[in-house]
């Protein structure tokens, strides 16, 4: 019974990726593709065989199981409201950030293992982002820490309650800061585009070129419900703990659908940044995290 | 403790011996005395960890030393452990990496010799509790690891390198020798329990002794700005010597500074913030530095300096905890800084032998030279890159562990109530995050340019990784790297008595805490590593039945591809260099005929440490110039110094005559 | 009796000073030798044959035949030149020897004062031989002049070892014997070699040999 939300969430993400397309194509004025229509994809990826490079080692071929195999084990520690999380330890964000890193490494190494030049840009270019996603996410979590004097994602948001006075403040900063991660982990418009190939200005899809098959249903699968988890983050930044079970997983439903749906808007209404303008946009996370943490620290410790 | 002395003197012994017969046997010879004292040292020091006892001796020397104590204390033994296994590691490693250097007879003597004698320094260091038998102790392991770092003396580079390192070391010595007469001058005794007294209060004078005892220590272990001699000393020993100056003896460093921690009792604050803030700027400007490097070991270094400045952060964290009288956060700082300690060491040492591999079959250190090496030696290319994944602190793996229990000691600062701890943590927590990514940056690049994709450059010969005594050590060291990440209370068990010196008795409750959350960590850190295995066979079983093709990679529809379009380690690092270019300055020089077509040109780029070049050079330049207003001192003329002679002795007729 | 021998002494060196040709200062060596040897046949109050021999063979054998005889060899076969080149001209080292007696005595003068063991003869001239070879050193260009101002040194310490009272004369004998060998030793290598690297025997080659 606990982990039945766990296992819908589970199966869940590429219905909020075939979200995403339909409202870029309702944007557009097309009707667009089925929502379901990743998922279409991936079973048709998982039927298929392989071309694998030659240039390539055992690290090309491991890293796509590490990939999905991090990517839910990160799922495992993010909390559901009153489902909790599955696995729960003081400091698991840490466990949950190095558990992506894990993948990152990985995808990192693999992108490097072929030996292309487009994917060393693109590793190139995802290490290099990460490294300001990261120190931003977790300035978040010790702003958060600080807040409710809790160190695990289950005890912060059991506790959580930012529906007054100057936590609406820190709610604001730290919700914008996570959407801000969630466009860049999930390499999303203005930091990245999905959409496009072969392009000298592309991010994860680049990194992930020479892979097919089973191999390539795994990334998309992770690097959807990578996204996923993120919005869920969000979700439980938004959702006060007084609520009752009633009132907040529709809440939580909702909170999920709206996110992705800002993604598509996102999508839709602006371009992408220039490659040398995307850090800049991604610092914004790191400013808007401090100064959440500066505003907590001033009216938590500052006598006020 | 006898034992432990007769460990001691089998190193030294063995050295010497080795430094006599025939060269066949050397290596051997040293090996058979290395892992002789194992015998002798382990099963005291494993006593020692696992009950927490003490043992003492003492021993009678005429003055200036006088009696002198040598104790063994669970701090000393976790030490004397690091330094005994690392020894027998790089005399295993040393047998089959001095091949290279087979027909200089005169030169391996000298590097057996020195190795003995440095080894069984560093023994002495850690259990040595007397001001200045210490101080001996610790100039014969300088000096004796100098003459390994000049090993190669033939090159210049080596020879500036080795001298450099030399300089740095009495530096620190001077600091440590002038904290030492002063603590042992207002304690009245050169036993370090008597220096108690005097570092155990809050006066102006322990700040300022402690102080002087971290620029000592800290210059031997790499903090910020004295590190500048680590990415020079290390690239210039051969590789057996760089992993256990690396993988240990800089951790002598670590161990003068947990002693006099230990023996200030409670720290002052204003200390600990000290501490906590040099270590931060140590390990930023370590792995920042190490994302610019292209020579490997030289990026192994810069490496060590982030290492170092992660435990420091620990140790900072921990007397946080003490200054605030909080057993949680002090537990889990020192605990952390230890236990990163013994990772260091494993997967440093491991990523060093790696490295001697890939310089003993390739014949350079540059990675833009190589490329595709793991065709070529898939055992080392295995391990070394379980290093790397353990030294960017990724779970499942021993250097996650040590990472999050400082990064819990830190977030537990957030429940003190005092605004400027609640500062520290936050930027103790997100530095720590910023030093993992550029870890993950920096041993991506080593590892993916280095042994992944196609080889760079023609090489002499084919690499191969015949040699066992080669791989010996470095799977030795993994399986340690793999058992401590998967189980990480096992490492509590070895080293909780050794942390639990540091606090106060009542600790009890928070020691079960963190074994629980240990244990229910291992757990599941097992269902993490099965859901990659779960994974995997999934995919095996997707793939049985289909057709997998081997195809060249996809290239863009580019026909002309060669291997030197790859990506290289300077391409690589470009964006995020471009990005902290302020504190890694980059000399980049571009050659290029001014014509619409030019057919020649060429890229130069050269990174530098921003210490180095902002404090280091500018100092040197000014003791140069101020010292040479001297230079007439030393004129060559034999008569001037004749007349010093003279003055000096008509001097000391007038003041024993006169004065006395 | 002692006292004649010692002023002997004394006087010697002032001869040295305003001595000109480095043969006179050979002379003088031998002469210090003779004289060092009578003092200690004059000073001798107990019967010890051992120490006895040795002095006699240090004194009237090493210090007046041997080392003079070897170094007019060395001086006749290298041809060196019969000047002795100072820096400071020789009226000026006159006066500044005269100083330098001064200062010898009232430092024996000092001495006696506070240490009763001390003979201030003995003390005086001991000092002020040590000081003034100090001081020919430095004022001396050549190899040769230095190594024959460093016997004169020698001389006076044996002398030294004299004026504190015979307590341990034979360590010190032992030493200076020993500094005497090591002196000639090196000097007779230093300055084949030196002659052959750089064509010249004067001390301000050496100083190419800094760092």
């Amino acid at each position: 019974m606990k982990y039945i939300p766990f296992i819908l969430i589970i199966i869940s993400p590429f219905l909020f990726t075939g979200l995403i397309n339909k409202v870029k194509a309702i944007w557009a004025g097309r009707k667009g593709a089925s929502v379901l229509q990743p998922y279409y994809d991936f079973f048709k990826l998982m039927r298929k065989g392989e071309v694998i490079s030659k240039t390539t080692s055992f690290v090309f071929q491991i890293s796509s199981s590490i990939n999905i195999a991090a990517t839910i084990f990160a799922l495992m520690i993010v909390p559901i409201p009153f489902a909790g999380s599955v696995i729960s330890l003081p400091g698991d964000f840490v466990l949950f950030s190095y558990a992506l890193g894990f993948s990152k490494f990985m995808m990192i190494l693999a992108a490097l293992d072929t030996g292309s030049s487009f994917e060393g840009m693109g590793a190139s270019r995802e290490a290099t982002f990460s490294t300001i996603v990261e120190t931003a996410f977790f300035i978040i979590m010790g702003s958060l820490a600080l807040l409710t004097n809790q160190i695990s994602f289950n005890a912060i948001f059991s506790v959580l309650n930012m529906s007054a006075g100057y936590t609406v403040l820190v709610k604001i900063l730290l919700v914008v800061s996570l959407f801000i991660m969630l466009l860049s982990e999930g390499s999303r418009i203005p930091v990245d585009d999905p959409n496009t190939h072969l392009e000298l200005t592309m991010i994860h899809e680049v990194m992930i070129l020479d892979y097919s098959g089973p191999d390539l249903a795994f990334i998309l699968y992770a690097a959807s419900l990578k996204m996923v988890i993120i919005s869920m983050l969000i979700a439980n930044l938004l959702i006060p703990s007084y609520l009752t079970l009633a009132a907040a997983l529709p809440l939580f439903i909702l909170i999920l659908f709206l996110v992705f749906m800002v993604v598509g808007l996102v999508e839709s209404l602006i371009a992408r940044l220039r490659i040398s303008h995307v850090p800049q946009f991604i610092f914004l996370m790191t400013a808007l995290s401090l100064t959440a943490f500066a505003v907590i620290a001033f009216f938590l410790r500052g006598g006020f | 403790m006898n034992y432990l002395l007769t460990g001691t003197i089998l190193f030294f012994v063995g050295g010497l011996f080795a430094a006599f017969i025939k060269e066949k046997f050397k290596g051997m010879l040293f090996l058979v005395f290395a892992a002789l004292a194992q015998v002798f040292i382990l099963p005291e020091t494993l006593r020692v960890l696992f009950t927490g006892s003490q043992i003492e001796i003492q021993l009678f020397f005429s003055e200036p030393i006088g009696i002198s104590f040598l104790r063994l204390d669970p701090l000393a033994a976790m030490f004397v452990l690091i330094i005994s296994l690392g020894s027998l590691l790089a005399a295993i490693y040393s047998n089959g990496y001095m091949k290279m250097y087979s027909g200089n007879k005169s030169a391996l003597s000298s590097y057996y010799f020195f190795l003995g004698l440095m080894v069984a320094s560093m023994l002495l260091v850690v259990i040595v509790q007397n001001a200045m038998l210490f101080m001996i102790a610790w100039e014969v392991m300088s000096i004796s690891s100098f003459f390994l770092v000049s090993f190669e003396n033939n090159k210049i580079e080596v020879r500036k390198a080795s001298i450099y390192y030399l300089i740095a070391m009495q530096i620190g010595a001077a600091f440590l020798i002038s904290a030492f007469a002063w603590v042992s001058a207002s304690s009245g005794s050169l036993d370090f329990y008597s220096f108690r007294n005097v570092l155990n209060n809050s006066s102006f004078i322990s700040v300022l002794l402690f102080v002087l005892f971290f620029i000592g220590f800290g210059t031997k272990a790499g903090f910020v700005p004295m590190h500048t001699w680590l990415p020079k000393a290390h690239p210039a020993a051969p590789t057996g010597v760089s992993a256990l100056m690396s993988g240990v003896m800089i951790k002598t460093g670590i161990y003068g500074i947990l002693r006099i921690v230990l023996l200030s009792g409670t720290p002052n604050a204003t200390v600990a913030y000290f501490v906590l803030a040099v270590s931060l700027i140590t390990g930023l400007t370590g792995i920042a530095n190490a994302v610019s490097q292209k020579d490997m070991k030289k990026l192994l270094a810069y490496s060590s300096i982030e290492n170092i400045g992660i435990i420091g952060i620990g140790i900072g964290t921990g007397m946080l905890g003490l200054a605030y009288n909080n057993n949680t956060i002090a537990l889990l700082g020192f605990f952390g800084a230890m236990l990163h300690v013994v990772n260091h060491f494993t997967f440093k040492s491991v990523l060093f032998y790696g490295s001697g591999v890939v310089y003993s079959q390739t014949h350079t250190r540059n990675i833009d030279k190589l490329g595709g090496l793991i065709k070529y030696l898939p055992v080392t290319s295995f391990l070394f890159l379980i290093s790397a994944l353990a030294i960017s602190g990724l779970p499942i793996l021993s250097g996650f562990v040590s990472e999050l229990l400082i990064y819990l000691g830190l977030l537990k600062c957030f429940s003190v109530n005092n605004l400027a701890i609640n500062i520290f943590a936050v930027l103790g927590i997100s530095g720590l995050a910023f030093i993992g990514a550029m870890a993950l940056l920096s041993f991506t690049k080593v590892f993916g340019i280095a042994f992944l994709g196609l080889p760079r450059s023609q090489l002499h010969s084919q690499p191969n990784e015949k040699d066992l005594s080669l791989l010996v050590p470095m799977i030795f060291l993994v399986v340690i790297i793999f058992t401590l990440g998967l189980f990480p209370y096992l490492a509590f068990q070895l080293l909780g008595n050794a942390v639990i010196q540091f606090l106060p008795a009542n600790s009890l409750a928070d020691f079960l805490q963190i074994q629980t959350t240990l244990k229910l960590l291992s757990n599941y850190l097992l269902i993490f590593g099965s859901l990659i295995v779960f994974f995997y066979l999934i995919r095996l079983l997707l793939l049985k039945k289909k057709k997998v093709e081997v195809f060249k990679t996809w290239d863009c529809g580019y026909q002309q591809s060669s291997s030197r379009l790859q990506y290289s380690s300077s391409s690589y690092a470009q964006p995020f260099l471009s990005l902290v270019s302020e504190f890694v300055p980059q000399k980049i020089k571009v050659e290029k005929e001014p014509v619409l077509f030019p057919k020649e040109a060429s890229l130069e780029s050269h990174s530098q440490d921003f210490f180095e070049r902002f404090l280091i050079q500018p100092n040197l330049k000014f003791l140069k110039k101020s010292l040479n207003l001297f230079s007439w001192i030393q004129s060559g003329k034999m008569q001037q110094y004749i007349i010093y002679g003279l003055i000096f002795l008509v001097f000391l007729l007038i003041w024993i005559l006169g004065v006395s | 009796m002692s006292n004649i021998i010692i002023i002997l002494l004394g006087t010697s060196m002032l001869y040295v000073f305003a001595a000109s040709r480095i043969e006179a200062y050979v002379k003088i060596l031998a002469l210090q030798g003779t004289l060092l040897f009578l003092l200690v046949v004059v000073d001798i109050k107990e019967i010890n044959w051992l120490n006895i021999a040795f002095l006699i063979v240090e004194t009237l054998i090493i210090k007046t035949i041997v080392i003079p005889y070897f170094l007019l060899k060395v001086i006749r076969k290298n041809e060196i030149g019969r000047e002795i080149e100072p820096y400071i001209s020789q009226f000026y080292s006159v006066l500044i020897a005269s100083a330098i007696f001064m200062f010898g005595f009232v430092a024996a003068f000092w001495a006696a004062k506070t240490n009763a063991g001390i003979k201030p003869l003995y003390f005086g001239i001991s000092i002020v031989l040590i000081v003034s070879s100090l001081f020919l050193i430095v004022n001396r260009k050549r190899i040769i002049t230095h190594i024959l101002c460093y016997m004169m040194l020698e001389n006076g310490i044996f002398l030294l070892s004299l004026s504190v009272a015979n307590e341990m004369p034979m360590l010190v004998n032992i030493g200076v014997l020993l500094d005497l060998f090591v002196g000639i030793f090196l000097f007779v290598i230093f300055f084949n070699k030196i002659q052959e690297m750089y064509d010249g025997n004067h001390i301000d080659v050496l100083t190419e040999l800094k760092d």
